[in-house]
């Protein structure tokens, strides 16, 4: 497992706990019972960063119109061989390449922050999906 | 992509027959359509996961059942038990072979003991923060 991935996701816990304010939640807690917030909240506790929401191949034109339904997302960049395990995601046989990235601002309700169950890294919860708007770019990114 | 959930009623009910609880709505988690059940014992708490990936662009999904346990040091360990392509069309007719797989599922899941598990490269209650000035451990998963 790449240090990388370690380095850049304690960053983000120190960032978000430093706060003082901020507490992530245990990884056994389950989307219910995690804080909800308003993304204005969230993007001033993340310092002004965006969320990203890694996408497999299929994916790549599937929210251009934005996304509905219950999304988990991250503050944290990973490379695509650490996604995987770091968030502890389902289909091996497909690296998450891409992202979206996205504007806490424009999302009404977010849960979180959690620590990943399964996994090591952070989430938040997305539970109504996000609107056309959040996409801060309209395309995905390559992550490599 | 989604999935109707009440399509998979069968399969929820095997799971709810042995003691798990829904974790979480099911959603969208970086790609793959997922459904997390989870049951908590005096040790560990163990997870059956329902998952679908769309792997092209008509209509494949990587259907797979994964299991997994983790426990209050954030040890865990997760494990896939099933998976089969099938096309998104055909999920309703594979509903009765998915709820045979979840048996089989809980009864994988049911074997996974403490120590089985493996350390977390990161564990909140080991306090490993940077401005604490301790270094953490890099472990293997």
């Amino acid at each position: 497992m790449g240090t990388s991935s370690l380095l850049a996701t304690l960053l983000d816990q120190e960032m978000l706990e430093n706060r003082g304010t901020i507490t992530i939640s245990p990884s056994l807690i389950p989307d219910d019972l995690v804080p909800s917030k308003n993304g204005r909240t969230v993007f001033k506790e993340l310092g002004g960063r965006f969320l990203l929401r890694y996408l497999v191949p299929a994916q790549l034109k599937a929210f251009q119109m934005g996304g509905t339904g219950i999304h988990w997302v991250t503050p944290t960049a990973y490379q695509p061989e650490e996604t995987i395990s770091w968030l502890a995601l389902p289909a091996l046989s497909e690296p998450r390449r891409h992202a979206l990235v996205l504007d806490p601002r424009k999302i009404a309700v977010i849960r979180g922050p959690r620590w990943v169950r399964l996994g090591a890294g952070i989430e938040y919860i997305l539970p109504n999906g996000f609107p056309q708007q959040a996409l801060v770019l309209p395309w995905p990114i390559e992550v490599t | 992509m989604s999935i109707e959930p009440t399509s998979l009623q069968p399969l929820i009910r095997v799971l709810e027959k042995s003691g798990y609880a829904q974790f979480s709505a099911p959603g969208d988690r970086h790609g793959s359509w997922e459904w997390p059940f989870f049951r908590t014992s005096k040790d560990l708490t163990r997870f059956v996961t329902l998952a679908a990936t769309p792997v092209d662009s008509h209509g494949t999904l990587e259907v797979e059942l994964w299991v997994g346990a983790q426990a209050a040091d954030q040890k865990s360990i997760r494990k896939l038990v099933h998976a089969r392509r099938i096309s998104s069309e055909d999920l309703l007719g594979a509903v009765g072979d998915l709820t045979k797989q979840t048996e089989q599922a809980v009864c994988q899941a049911g074997a996974l003991r403490n120590a089985d598990l493996i350390p977390s490269p990161l564990s909140p209650d080991d306090g490993y923060r940077l401005s604490a000035g301790r270094s953490p451990r890099l472990a293997r998963r």
